[in-house]
């Protein structure tokens, strides 16, 4: 057997679990047959697997039961192997493929939360532009500059309030009932070398969401006006406090860093 | 606390790397405790994996630590054995991160972690053929080249034989870094637990090795399931590991080492502890060689 033909075939068999072909390409030792010593690769590759997972989405073990978690991470497991050098890349898809199970949409989206979480915590660092440094803009030329969001940030939409069930789960309430079905809206990004996650009202995702996409920040409030009017009166009021607040806390990266 | 007669009858490798004395694997549980109390401790082996792509905050420590301890990246994702491209993305980020903390040398596995664009996650054995050690070197140069550095390869922990391999392992390993010019990580639990999988002589495999290639030695503990056994780094270095450091010491001469200790670890005591017995070994081999 070439080289390349073995190692495919040993990795194969791992990723499948399939022994069928083992003694072709694998030697037995005094002890063990082909097979018994493929299955220690095929076994170490699933527990190394489902600890990694296990580690990123400990609300949604408690949120659906040890029993469904653990189907769900070997079903995942066996469905979508890894495929990024690092092992802390492999939450990535799993919210994905929860939805497209047709898993329950709070199930999903705990999942996707959590992920989030992990997922921004590895994200490219960036700096964020300081109060001070956002009070030197001129005020007329605010409206065609394009802000961008951190690197390291992520906006999320749910149906279900995920986040107060999160929040209970780490206060170790442990809480007992599902999330409630209420459409809310949430930052997650990464300030001072900490994960951090802000509730969003519907106008605020709205119009960091239209930034994050590259508009002027006139054009993104002129867009979310068009979507949603019944927002208008609510922007106008606010978007210098939230301006101030979005600066203060860190969420966009300075004028000149674009990326 | 490197022991004066162990430094002055280390053994130079050839590329010159420096006698490190004796260390620890820098793991999350003791990151606080390091950086508070500075202990004792040779130098400190960080999985380079946990820091390339970890925010500035983990940076900043690796920074607050350098001037205290030599710290060298040893990496699980190298994958030197695949038919897959080498990962251009990845070796930018292990040469920043090396520059950054100005490690001394760099380290992976000869081993392959995936293929076909999939990754197992695991340090998978290679088959042991003319034609994978020709290949296997043209990868190890290409990433010297890439990197500006000689290497350093560790002997994998492994579980199974291809039908196809035509080479000992440790004729391989010597073949290898003669070939490529790189160095090896010797990593003695390594070799006695592919020993106890494979029924080899140890010793052979150490006689085998040339000095001069090897820069660093790993001691680790493992399980051993009577029918074989598993590198699972999880408990303390098992006698007969420790009596064949001793005879990799007294063959090959003083050697920087490291314990260590991924799984269940135990308070940092425990494993100062471990590198005391290392260094007592290393210690009693010198002051016999000097009388």
């Amino acid at each position: 057997m070439k080289f390349y033909q073995s190692l495919s075939a040993l990795h194969e068999a791992i990723i499948q679990g399939n022994l069928d072909h083992s003694s072709g390409f694998v030697k037995g030792s005094e002890f063990l047959s082909p097979e018994a010593r493929l299955q220690i690769y095929i076994d170490g590759y699933r527990i190394r697997l489902a600890s990694a997972i296990e580690a990123d989405f400990d609300c949604l073990h408690h949120l659906i039961g040890d029993k469904e978690f653990k189907t769900l991470i070997g079903n995942y497991i066996e469905a979508m192997p890894p495929n990024h050098y690092s092992l802390d890349q492999y939450h990535i898809r799993f919210p994905h493929y929860l939805q497209a199970l047709g898993c329950e949409r709070y199930v999903s989206e705990m999942a996707m939360l959590e992920s989030a979480i992990a997922e921004v915590f590895w994200m490219p660092h960036s700096t964020a532009i300081t109060a001070e440094e956002f009070q030197k803009i001129d005020p007329e030329q605010l409206g065609k500059l394009t802000l961008n969001l951190r690197k390291a940030s992520k906006l999320l939409e749910f149906e279900y309030d995920c986040e107060s069930y999160l929040q209970k789960f780490r206060a170790n309430k442990r809480p007992k009932s599902k999330p409630k079905k209420t459409r809310n809206f949430l930052l997650v990004y990464r300030h001072e070398n900490a994960v951090k996650r802000v509730k969003l009202t519907c106008p605020e995702f709205e119009v960091l969401g239209f930034l994050s996409k590259g508009l002027s920040v006139s054009k993104a409030i002129e867009q979310v006006f068009a979507i949603h009017p019944e927002y208008a009166e609510d922007i106008a009021n606010n978007i210098q406090n939230w301006f101030a607040t979005w600066v203060k806390n860190g969420y966009f990266v300075p004028i000149n860093n674009h990326y | 606390m490197v022991g004066q007669t162990a430094f002055f009858m280390c053994i130079m490798n050839k590329f010159s790397f420096p006698f490190l004395g004796f260390g620890l694997g820098l793991r999350a549980p003791h990151y606080d405790l390091v950086m508070k109390t500075k202990p004792k401790v040779g130098w400190f082996e960080i999985i380079s994996e946990n820091f390339i792509d970890a925010h500035e905050g983990y940076w900043e420590y690796l920074s607050d630590l350098r001037p205290t301890y030599p710290i060298v990246m040893h990496g699980v994702s190298l994958s030197i054995g695949s038919t897959d491209p080498i990962k251009k993305d990845y070796l930018t980020k292990v040469k920043t991160l090396a520059d950054h903390i100005k490690s001394p040398w760099v380290s992976d596995h000869l081993c392959f972690t995936g293929v076909n664009g999939l990754n197992s996650h695991d340090l998978l054995p290679v088959p042991y053929t003319v034609e994978s050690l020709n290949y296997i070197v043209d990868r190890i140069k290409l990433v010297q080249d890439f990197l500006g550095r000689n290497i350093i390869l560790e002997n994998p922990s492994t579980y199974l034989e291809f039908t196809s391999s035509s080479i000992p392992e440790w004729e391989y390993l010597a073949q290898l870094a003669e070939q490529a010019d790189c160095g090896l990580l010797l990593d003695v639990n390594n070799v006695y637990v592919s020993s106890k999988n494979h029924n080899y002589d140890c010793k052979k495999y150490i006689d085998t090795i040339p000095a001069d290639r090897i820069v660093q030695i790993h001691l680790a503990g493992h399980q051993d399931y009577e029918t074989h056994a598993i590198d699972t780094h999880d408990q303390h270095v098992i006698d007969k590991v420790w009596e064949l450091y001793r005879y990799t010491l007294t063959q090959k001469g003083i050697i920087t080492t490291m314990i260590e200790w991924d799984d269940h670890i135990p308070e940092f005591d425990v494993l100062q502890a471990e590198i005391a017995k290392a260094e007592a070994i290393a210690n009693s081999i010198t002051m016999r060689t000097a009388a």
